[in-house]
C-alpha cells in the first residue's frame, strides 16, 4: 500500500482543482518526485501511509498560509506576500535568498500554489540537512569539497520526515538574517 | 531519513578512493564586460554566437527557461542519436537557476555561453561512450560517460544517479544526462569558490548554505 510519484501527482492535482481560489498549473512530476524523494523514510521512494500523512498534512498547513498571505486574492504569490508568506512559516531569510527564490521558482515574477508547495518542501529539507551537519550547534557547518558531490546528489534522496535519531525540529526555523 | 543518515553518519564512506586532481568541474564563467567592450573584441565565431544569442533571447536580451527550453529541444530533435522524451520545462528551469549567477531568472550572454559550451562538450562525451550506439547511457557505459565529463564519482554515487535519473532499465537518456551534469558542475563549482584558501574545505552558515543549494 504505496503510493508512487505519479499516484502522488494525481491526487494532489485532484484536490487542487477543487480549490478554485488556487491557481496552480498543476504539479509537475518534478515537484512530485521531489516530495516523494523527501519524505521516503525507508528509500522505497514510494510513500507508505504514515510518510503520506505527513506530508498532507505540511500541504494544509501551507495552503493555510499560501491564502492568509495572498492579500489581494489573486491565486497567486508576488514576491511581496511571498517574503511574508515565508517568514510566517518559520523561514527567516536575507534579502539575496527572497531574490533567488523568486527568480526559481516564479513565473514573471508571480509564484502559483505547486511551485510555493516545491519551494517549502525543499526549504525544510536543506534547512534539516545544515541542522544534521551542524552537529555541535555552532551555526556553520565545515566541509570537505570532495563531500560536495555526494551531498548534492543526497538531496534528491532525502527523506524530510522527522528523522530518529535527529531529534523533532524547533518550531520555529528562524535563520539568521543579516 | 534514509541517505541523509548514512551521509551525515559517515557510514557511507564515498569519497576515499576518489581522487581529488580528476574534479574537473567547469571554470566559472568570466566577469561581465561592458557589451560595446565585448562587441569590439569578439572574434568571428563568437560574433556569430552572439547574433544565435540575440535572436533566442528576444527583447529583453536574456534567455528564459521556456526559450532554452525550446532551443534544446529544437536541437536534439536534428540528432536522431540522441534519445531523449525531451528537455522538460522543469528541468530547463533547474538550469537556467544553477546558472543565473546575478539572479535575474534568466541567462545573460556569458551565462548562457557557458552553459551552451558546457552542452556541447557533454554531447560529445555521451556519443563517444554510448558504445552500443543506442541512443541511451546504460548503467554500465555511465561511470565512464561521467568520468569522460569531469566527475570520477565511485559506484555509490553511481547507484544513487542511476536511481534519480534513469529509467527501470538503468538507461539515462541525454536530456536526463546534461540534466543531471549541469547541476552537478554548477555546484561543484559554487562550493568550490567558496574555498578562499584553497585547502579543500569550506565553512559556510546557514545562510550561504540556503543560497547554495536553493536553486537546485
Amino acid at each position: 500500500m504505496e503510493i508512487s510519484v505519479r499516484e502522488l501527482r494525481t491526487v494532489l492535482n485532484r484536490v487542487v482543482s477543487k480549490h478554485r481560489d488556487l491557481q496552480t498549473d498543476g504539479f509537475s512530476m518534478e515537484s512530485c518526485r521531489a516530495m516523494v524523494s523527501l519524505m521516503d523514510k525507508d528509500g522505497s521512494a514510494r510513500l507508505g501511509l504514515l510518510e503520506f500523512q505527513i506530508l498532507w498534512n505540511k500541504i494544509r498547513k501551507w495552503l493555510g498560509i499560501f491564502r492568509e498571505f495572498d492579500l489581494d486574492k489573486s491565486g497567486c504569490m508576488n514576491s511581496y506576500e511571498m517574503r511574508l508568506a515565508l517568514e510566517n512559516g518559520g523561514f527567516k531569510l536575507n534579502n539575496k535568498l527572497y531574490q533567488m527564490l523568486i527568480a526559481r521558482y516564479a513565473d514573471n515574477e508571480i509564484i502559483d500554489f505547486d511551485n510555493f508547495t516545491c519551494c517549502l518542501v525543499k526549504l525544510e529539507t536543506m534547512f534539516r540537512i545544515f541542522q544534521g551537519l551542524d552537529r555541535d550547534g555552532t551555526g556553520t557547518v565545515e566541509m570537505n569539497l570532495m563531500e560536495v558531490p555526494n551531498l548534492v546528489l543526497s538531496f534528491y534522496f532525502t527523506a524530510w520526515f522527522w528523522p530518529s535519531g535527529l531529534g523533532p525540529v524547533s518550531r520555529s526555523h528562524v535563520l539568521y538574517s543579516d | 531519513m534514509f541517505y541523509l543518515r548514512k551521509v551525515v553518519g559517515g557510514i557511507v564512506d564515498v569519497v576515499n578512493n576518489i581522487d581529488p586532481e580528476q574534479f574537473a568541474p567547469s571554470n566559472p564563467p568570466p566577469p561581465r564586460r561592458p557589451t560595446v567592450y565585448a562587441e569590439q573584441h569578439e572574434n568571428d565565431e563568437e560574433k556569430q554566437f552572439r547574433r544565435v544569442f540575440q535572436q533566442l533571447a528576444g527583447d529583453d536580451m536574456e534567455v528564459s527557461p521556456t526559450e532554452l527550453m525550446n532551443i534544446l529541444n529544437r536541437i536534439i530533435s536534428k540528432h536522431g542519436d540522441l534519445k531523449t522524451d525531451g528537455f522538460s520545462i522543469e528541468s530547463c528551469r533547474s538550469m537556467v537557476a544553477v546558472m543565473d549567477s546575478d539572479s535575474t531568472g534568466k541567462l545573460g550572454f556569458h551565462e548562457f555561453k557557458q552553459l551552451w559550451n558546457n552542452v556541447k562538450k557533454w554531447q560529445g562525451v555521451y556519443k563517444q561512450y554510448d558504445a552500443d550506439r543506442s541512443g541511451l547511457i546504460g548503467a554500465d557505459e555511465l561511470p565512464n560517460a561521467f568520468k569522460a565529463a569531469g566527475f570520477p564519482l565511485n559506484d555509490q554515487l553511481f547507484n544513487m544517479i542511476i536511481r534519480r535519473y534513469s529509467d527501470e532499465s538503468g538507461n539515462m537518456d541525454f536530456d536526463n544526462y546534461i540534466g543531471c551534469l549541469v547541476r552537478l558542475d554548477a555546484m561543484c563549482r559554487a562550493f568550490q569558490t567558496l574555498d578562499k584558501d584553497k585547502n579543500g574545505t569550506i565553512k559556510v552558515n546557514v545562510q550561504e548554505w540556503l543560497q547554495l543549494t536553493m536553486y537546485s
